[in-house]
């Protein structure tokens, strides 16, 4: 089996595209940093950069004035518990021109990452049959399905490569930008109305983790797709197109209720965990049963046919 | 001696059209067995079940004694093959297309891969991109991965195509090598005659998927000549004659040119007087080559 991982991973790691891939998503985020600091205006919070107390001063000053619409009102009254939550504990909100909020700010370039990891998991058994190399490949003394098992795992470790690349990029470039810093700092965010506390290392990780669920289960669909069909274009297309719309359909038939059994009202956990889930009563139980049900079947399917097939092409 | 590769009943279906049908068949170490047919025949189809690609619809492959249904990998061990094109990682190197495949099979070790490189006359290249190689080359490298694991079998589909005359020459004496020295079962595929003649000791003949004749090369060319019989009833003697002999033949008015040794003359007058048909001549037609025997068997001619 480690052998056959490092054949996979060859194969994916010696293609002129993978290097490309890299590149870009390394481009990406430093445009992305360098957008954030410098093209786009300031964004309009009066309280950054400074300590909770006077955030807690400009909030009263702000609660003062006759008249507030109630939203802003009731927006004003959660403020103010977070802040007081920090002068409790003494801790700092971390600044918004800050390392660590442009890391934070970016788990949303996993989306993009995820393009990649699609294409890849689509290739990975599609580009053997369209080469013809699967033949010289399946006859081995060697089960399908360990083939096909080591295929996928190494596509999830060009996934934690791709990763690894993100993290690093967004920090080095982080640093760059908005000077050094290795201080540590906490996550406080109000989450339904309560207080979340959580370390940074902690929050980073949970919120590029979340991400990457996503990532597995749309590039697990690929893999499938590509995998059934031998196509690896209709295997790209098809996965894109449901994890660019998906979140659409959820949002335009959630009068229904059987919609929270369809894949993509969870795909979006970190929407979830920052509380404000695609469709009321989903519980972070029923989504990870879900997603798993899914990954399951998309697995079934690829294994079923890939074992069974006559490969005649 | 038991044989390494035992075909027995096996036929192949496609939607509902039958491809192989009912092919039996045996092959033995120390010899190289050629599969003759023309386009279509069902050579390859043969070749992907016995390498494992395809099911079987309905018989049993058994490599080296092991079922290859139940033991896919004790089966698959023993042999090493080229399906078709030998088509390669276009972008990875001849050599880590050789690592690529020494991983995935037991025992194998980097000297071998250097072995089996310098014995298909690679070594020059061997560190470029497989996609700047030529047809010939490929086929190089196809003939080298299959002789990686040092099978006991080795499965050849048209071997010499793209090979120039000194590619095909080569091949032919090291896989002679292979049969006489180390006792491998080969088995190659063809519709070149005259290729097969000078590489098989023994020879099937596929047609519409059908095993129609297999016979040792000897028989082919040598010992098998042609007798011309003139008989009354000619279509329906010879009817009876390829019922009960097999013999590839071919009537014309009241001749029938059969494909057979002298000595079964007897056996056939025999047939006939006893069948009620009169003969007029009994007289040689010369000597059949594997060619015309090959096109008088598959109709080729006509
Ligand atoms: N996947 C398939 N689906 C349907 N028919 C097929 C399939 N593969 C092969 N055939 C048919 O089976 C028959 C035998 O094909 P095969 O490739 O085995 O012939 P061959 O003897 O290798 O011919 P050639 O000399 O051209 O290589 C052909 O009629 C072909 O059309
Ligand atoms: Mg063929």
């Amino acid at each position: 089996m480690p052998g056959l991982i490092r054949n996979e991973w060859m194969k994916i790691y010696r293609r002129k595209g993978t290097k490309v891939m890299a590149a870009l998503l390394i481009a990406v985020v430093i445009a992305v940093g360098l957008l954030s600091k410098y093209a786009l205006p300031a964004p309009d919070e009066p309280f950054d950069g400074q300590t909770a107390e006077e955030h807690l001063h400009l909030i009263e000053q702000e609660q003062s004035v006759n008249d507030l619409p109630p939203a802003v009102e009731a927006e004003l009254a959660e403020q103010q518990q977070l802040y007081n939550y920090y002068l409790e504990k003494d801790v700092e909100p971390i600044p918004n021109e800050h390392v660590w909020s442009f890391l934070l700010d970016n788990p949303q370039l996993v989306t993009f990452m995820t393009m990649f990891t699609v294409i890849v998991g689509a290739g990975t058994v599609a580009g053997e049959h369209a080469s013809g190399t699967i033949k010289l490949l399946l006859i081995r003394p060697v089960k399908r399905g360990k083939i096909l098992l080591s295929k996928w795992i190494a596509t999830m470790l060009f996934a934690l490569m791709m990763l690894f690349v993100l993290l690093l990029a967004t920090v080095v470039s982080g640093w760059v930008l908005y000077g050094f810093s290795v201080e540590s700092y906490r996550v406080i965010e109000l989450v339904n109305g309560s207080i979340r506390d959580m370390p940074l290392w902690e929050y980073t990780a949970a919120v590029y983790g979340l991400a990457f669920t996503e990532l597995v289960i749309f590039t697990t669909f690929a893999f499938m797709i590509g995998t059934v069909f031998r196509n690896q274009s209709l295997a790209i297309g098809l996965s894109l197109v449901l994890l660019f719309t998906g979140g659409q359909i959820v949002y335009l038939l959630n009068d229904y209720e059987w919609i929270k059994y369809l894949l993509f009202a969870h795909t979006n956990t970190l929407q979830q965990f920052q509380g404000e889930p695609l469709l009321d009563g989903v519980t972070p139980l029923l989504s990870t049963l879900i997603l798993l049900s899914y990954f399951f079947i998309f697995a079934a399917a690829a294994w079923i046919v890939f074992t069974r097939r006559d490969v005649a092409d | 001696m038991e044989a390494a590769i035992q075909l027995k009943n096996v036929s192949k279906t496609i939607n509902k059209k039958t491809i192989i049908d009912s092919i039996s068949l045996d092959v033995y170490p120390g010899e190289i067995f050629g599969l003759l047919g023309p386009n279509g025949a069902g050579k390859t189809t043969t070749i992907r079940m016995i390498v494992g690609l395809m099911k079987t619809s309905a018989g049993e492959i058994h490599i080296q004694g092991q079922n290859l249904a139940v033991s896919f990998e004790n089966a698959l061990k023993h042999i090493g093959a080229v399906v078709e094109n030998p088509e390669m990682y276009d972008y990875l190197t001849g050599r880590e297309n050789l690592i690529h495949y020494q991983r995935m099979m037991p025992g194998v070790t980097k000297e071998r891969i250097e072995e089996v490189t310098a014995l298909v006359g690679m070594s020059e290249r061997i560190n470029e991109p497989v996609g700047n190689y030529s047809l010939g080359m490929r086929q190089r490298l196809g003939l080298a991965q299959a002789l990686l694991h040092q099978p006991a079998i080795l499965i050849l589909d048209e071997p010499t195509n793209g090979l120039d005359p000194a590619g095909i020459q080569e091949i032919r004496a090291y896989l002679r090598y292979l049969a006489e020295e180390e006792n491998v079962c080969i088995v190659v595929s063809s519709h070149l005659l005259a290729e097969m003649e000078k590489m098989c000791d023994r020879i099937g003949v596929l047609q519409h998927g059908k095993l129609i004749q297999t016979a040792e090369i000897g028989e082919f060319t040598t010992e098998n000549n042609r007798v011309c019989f003139k008989v009354s009833q000619a279509s329906e003697a010879a009817e009876q004659i390829r019922h009960a002999f097999g013999y590839a033949l071919a009537v014309k008015d009241t001749y029938i040119d059969i494909s057979m040794s002298e000595k079964e003359v007897p056996d056939v007058v025999q047939l006939l007087v006893s069948g009620g048909f009169s003969i007029f001549q009994v007289k040689p037609a010369g000597r059949s080559t594997l060619e015309e025997k090959f096109l008088t068997i598959t109709g080729g001619d006509s």
